[in-house]
């Protein structure tokens, strides 16, 4: 038999995630060892727990949100100045031209690499995952 | 839905505001209960989902379909949540048993005994530390890929994947802890 994968081995090959001779290689050493074969059972269940977790309520209040949208102008207004706005209001755009500009800058790197390949992901429930059958009905050891 | 999304979408970046309530209805339920689940607080999490939304209204003609939509969604939901958790340096509140359900998704082969058992899953996940929550949220519950991951966190896919099994044996072992059972 060949050296226990680690749980990180264990983790990714749940996901999917190793080369394809590493993938061979784990699941190969699965189907022998039953210390291997529990600690990657209570992953899969683990795993299985959270895609029954819930879809939480958010409550929140779309026509007030809409309204809330700015007008979209991709010509920077700065310049300006406030002159023209309430102390409210003004307070109010600068916090909202704050957060966006973070957003701009560092949160959305619309440069992403393509994940065309894993569209297939949309389009299965969480639940129905699963690529190697022959491990997905390793028994429940006793305990 | 890809379709209707796509052309909600193509809409909303021309400046179509009813569209982009479409979009906010079908993705308001997700982008909160990620949200909800990385900082604690309800009422955080709702003004945070708002926020979320506005910020993607204000970047959506950046936005390119080589990444998809929620992806770059979550990924602002994410931010906007770290950036206020870093203002606040507020540490998550748990769920409460009694928090509102909603879709509890495809009938899985193992079913949670209950909504304590579930109650119990959300309270270990809000000890987890945020790095290690959210991407074991991002992984099960938003099925990002390891490079969608790293390219949402800024990290490398080989520190996803290290994070990823913490986060699971941090879990897995509290789950031992608490129901008494034993490890081998
Ligand atoms: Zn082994």
């Amino acid at each position: 038999m060949t050296e226990h994968p680690d749980i990180t081995q264990l983790s990714a090959h749940l996901d999917n995630e190793l080369s394809s001779a590493d993938m061979a290689q784990t699941s190969s050493h699965l189907l022998s060892c039953p210390i291997c074969q529990r600690q990657y059972r209570d992953l899969r269940e683990l795993s299985q727990d959270m895609h029954q977790l819930p879809m939480l309520e958010s409550g929140l209040d779309l026509p007030m949100l809409l309204r809330q949208l700015p007008e979209r102008q991709p010509v920077a207004r700065r310049q300006r100045g406030r002159r023209a706005l309430s102390g409210t209001a003004a307070a109010a755009s600068l916090l909202l031209g704050l957060f966006i500009g973070t957003a701009l800058h560092s949160s959305v790197d619309i440069r992403e690499p393509s994940f065309a390949a894993l569209a297939i992901l949309d389009n299965t429930p969480p639940g129905a995952l699963c690529r190697q059958p022959e491990l997905c009905y390793l028994q429940r050891s006793p305990r | 839905m890809q379709t209707t999304d796509g052309e909600l979408i193509r809409r909303a970046r021309a400046g179509d505001r009813q569209a982009f309530g479409e979009l906010v209805q079908l993705h308001q339920g997700r982008v909160f209960s990620f949200v909800r689940r990385l900082c604690g607080n309800p009422d955080n999490a709702l003004d945070l989902t708002q926020e979320t939304f506005i910020k993607a209204w204000q970047a959506l003609p950046g936005w390119r379909p080589d990444a998809r939509f929620t992806t770059w969604l979550l990924r602002i939901a994410r931010n906007t949540a770290i950036d206020a958790l870093r203002r606040a340096r507020h540490e998550p509140d748990p769920l409460p048993e009694d928090y509102l359900l909603t879709d509890p998704g495809p009938t899985p082969s193992r079913q949670l005994q209950n909504s304590r058992d579930i109650a119990q899953l959300e309270a270990l996940l809000a000890r987890l530390p945020l790095a290690q929550r959210e991407v074991l949220l991002l992984r099960e519950l938003e099925g990002f890929s390891y490079q969608e991951m790293a390219s949402a966190l800024d990290i490398s896919e080989g520190t996803v994947k290290s994070r990823l099994a913490r986060a699971r044996t941090a879990v897995l072992q509290a789950r031992r802890d608490t129901t008494g059972e034993s490890d081998d």
